[in-house]
């Protein structure tokens, strides 16, 4: 089998003849840059089709019903359907709308959770840019998607839009405290703020960090479920009381540039959590290495997706002041209370205890 | 190339830090300068230091920004863009920040720009050229190495921040009880 190594060396010598075809050659490092930009948005519009799919079948099954099946096989179509449809439907603006937060908030809701996905490694070095500091990275650069939510809320001139960006900027201000805390003893033990290094470290200590800190795992994704403002902490969007949240006077294109945003912060906090504590690339028994390195990633991700994706009807929603407390006075002292334990264990056994 | 990257930052950080002092709608002040600080980031990726690139992110766009736009959609209507981008001490406010200007340029001026000046920071050799192999750790050693860090320091603003943290949670109770 092919593994990740092999696939990107095979693409980019096929690129170099490419470009050499063009007479491209002397601008290779801005075009591979390029290409790894649009495959990556490539990869991840399909991967999202895929997400809401599954999303609705997972919801299906969990109501015993059967869920999509009438456009393509086993209705996997039915998501290009509806983007079809969004992506034609008219453009309504409220009239007295702030225009320039207006137009950009659905844009940089999707960049920025789209740029976090650059760092993720699918593979021993199949990764788009193996920044040194990618945990750090991610975490600045998701924090965009306040200001985003913000803009949306505000700039709508409607109060239902104004109370669901408000709620939903708290949450994930509050919520991004225990998330970033809860990769902390991670860090502390590896000494790494580089993904692919953090996998490396799994390699060679043989176990996934999924069992030493499981604590910080499920941590990491309850606030990873309410910082993408997904159930049981989707007050903010809670379609009975704020008729939609911050994205009530947002139609097609527009909404969904936020509805692919919302997708995409699913995906790249799974693939945190994949990697960081769940060895990422490697496979879960040595026998099976056979299986190339990216497949197992994706698996991963996949499964806690599915986990987030079931909490949504195993769990009711919380009331406001239910989600700030459980935030603020559960998440945060239970993961400085880990980062403490786990400060103790380095001191006394030294790293990779 | 890069000369011409440097420019193109240089110059969105000063446009838009123009924008944040003139435009009238608070909230697109607001806008602007978290452009402004991502430009800064720019400059700092430039420099070849991702740490500070990302710490700027998140700590000027991710929370300063954010606690502004919150204080501005608390205090502020949609739409308003009546605010007053003068007043009464423009003489007073231009001499400070002409000081300000001129203190800057002469450090610059002045400046050799020697990492390796400072004992704490000569004992770590990588600093001298940032390396992107060792940037945090490097960065980590000259704050708090145990011999001529500035690890007293370091410790000193931690408790300084907590008892500010304690403080807000002080003053914002309903009741003392």
């Amino acid at each position: 089998m092919i593994s990740g190594e092999k696939l990107v060396q095979l693409v980019s010598s096929l690129l170099q003849q490419v470009y050499a075809l063009l007479d491209l050659s002397a601008y290779a490092g801005i075009l591979d840059r390029v290409v790894c930009a649009v495959v990556m948005f490539g990869f991840v519009a399909v991967f999202v089709m895929f997400l809401v799919w599954m999303e609705r079948k997972v919801s299906a099954h969990m109501q015993s019903r059967i869920g999509p099946n009438r456009v393509g096989p086993l209705g996997l179509l039915q998501t290009l359907a509806d983007a079809i449809k969004l992506t034609t439907k008219e453009d309504v603006r409220p009239a007295k709308r702030d225009k320039i937060p207006y137009f950009i908030a659905p844009i940089l809701a999707f960049v920025a959770t789209f740029m976090g996905m650059v760092v993720v490694p699918f593979d021993n070095k199949m990764v788009v840019a193996d920044l040194n500091i990618g945990v750090l990275y991610i975490i600045a650069i998701t924090s965009f998607t306040v200001i985003a939510i913000l803009s949306a809320g505000w700039s709508s001139n409607n109060k239902y839009s104004l109370l669901g960006g408000f709620r939903s900027a708290a949450q994930i201000v509050s919520y991004e405290v225990p998330l970033v805390l809860s990769l902390v003893p991670v860090i502390m033990i590896t000494g790494k703020l580089n993904f692919s290094g953090i996998v490396q470290y799994q390699q060679q200590a043989g176990y996934w960090f999924v069992f030493p800190q499981f604590v910080a795992f499920i941590t990491f994704i309850a606030s990873a479920t309410a910082e993408a403002n997904r159930a049981p902490f989707d007050i903010p969007e809670a379609e009975s009381e704020l008729t939609g949240g911050f994205h009530t006077e947002y139609s097609g294109v527009k909404f969904a540039m936020f509805f692919l945003g919302e997708y995409v912060a699913v995906v790249v906090s799974s693939a945190v959590a994949a990697t960081v504590f769940l060895g990422g690339w490697l496979p879960p028994l040595h026998f099976l290495g056979f299986i190339p390195g990216f497949v197992w990633f994706m698996l991963k991700v996949l499964l806690i997706i599915y986990l987030i994706m079931a909490f949504r009807w195993t769990f009711p929603r919380l009331r406001v002041d239910q989600l700030m407390d459980f935030g603020w006075k559960v998440l945060i002292p239970v993961t400085i209370l880990n980062i403490l334990v786990t400060g103790f264990v380095v001191l006394l056994f030294g790293k990779g205890a | 190339m890069t000369q011409a990257l440097f420019y193109i930052l240089a110059g969105v950080i000063v446009a838009s830090a123009f924008l944040v002092v003139t435009v009238r709608n608070l909230f697109h002040c607001a806008l602007a300068l978290a452009l402004t600080m991502f430009g800064v980031s720019g400059v700092y990726l430039y420099l070849g230091w991702e740490f500070l690139a990302a710490v700027q992110v998140l700590i000027y766009v991710g929370a300063v920004t954010v606690l502004i736009i919150f204080g501005i959609m608390l205090t502020r209507q949609v739409m308003d863009d009546h605010a007053r981008v003068m007043n009464n001490q423009i003489l007073v406010s231009l001499l400070a920040a002409g000081a300000v200007a001129l203190v800057l340029f002469l450090v610059i001026c002045h400046s050799d720009f020697q990492y390796s000046n400072h004992p704490a920071l000569a004992a770590t050799p990588t600093l001298t050229a940032p390396t992107y192999a060792d940037e945090v750790s490097s960065l980590a050693m000259g704050l708090l190495n145990p011999q001529n860090g500035f690890a007293f320091a370091f410790e000193f603003v931690s408790i300084l921040l907590l008892s500010a943290l304690i403080g807000a949670v002080v003053v914002a109770r309903k009741d003392p009880a």
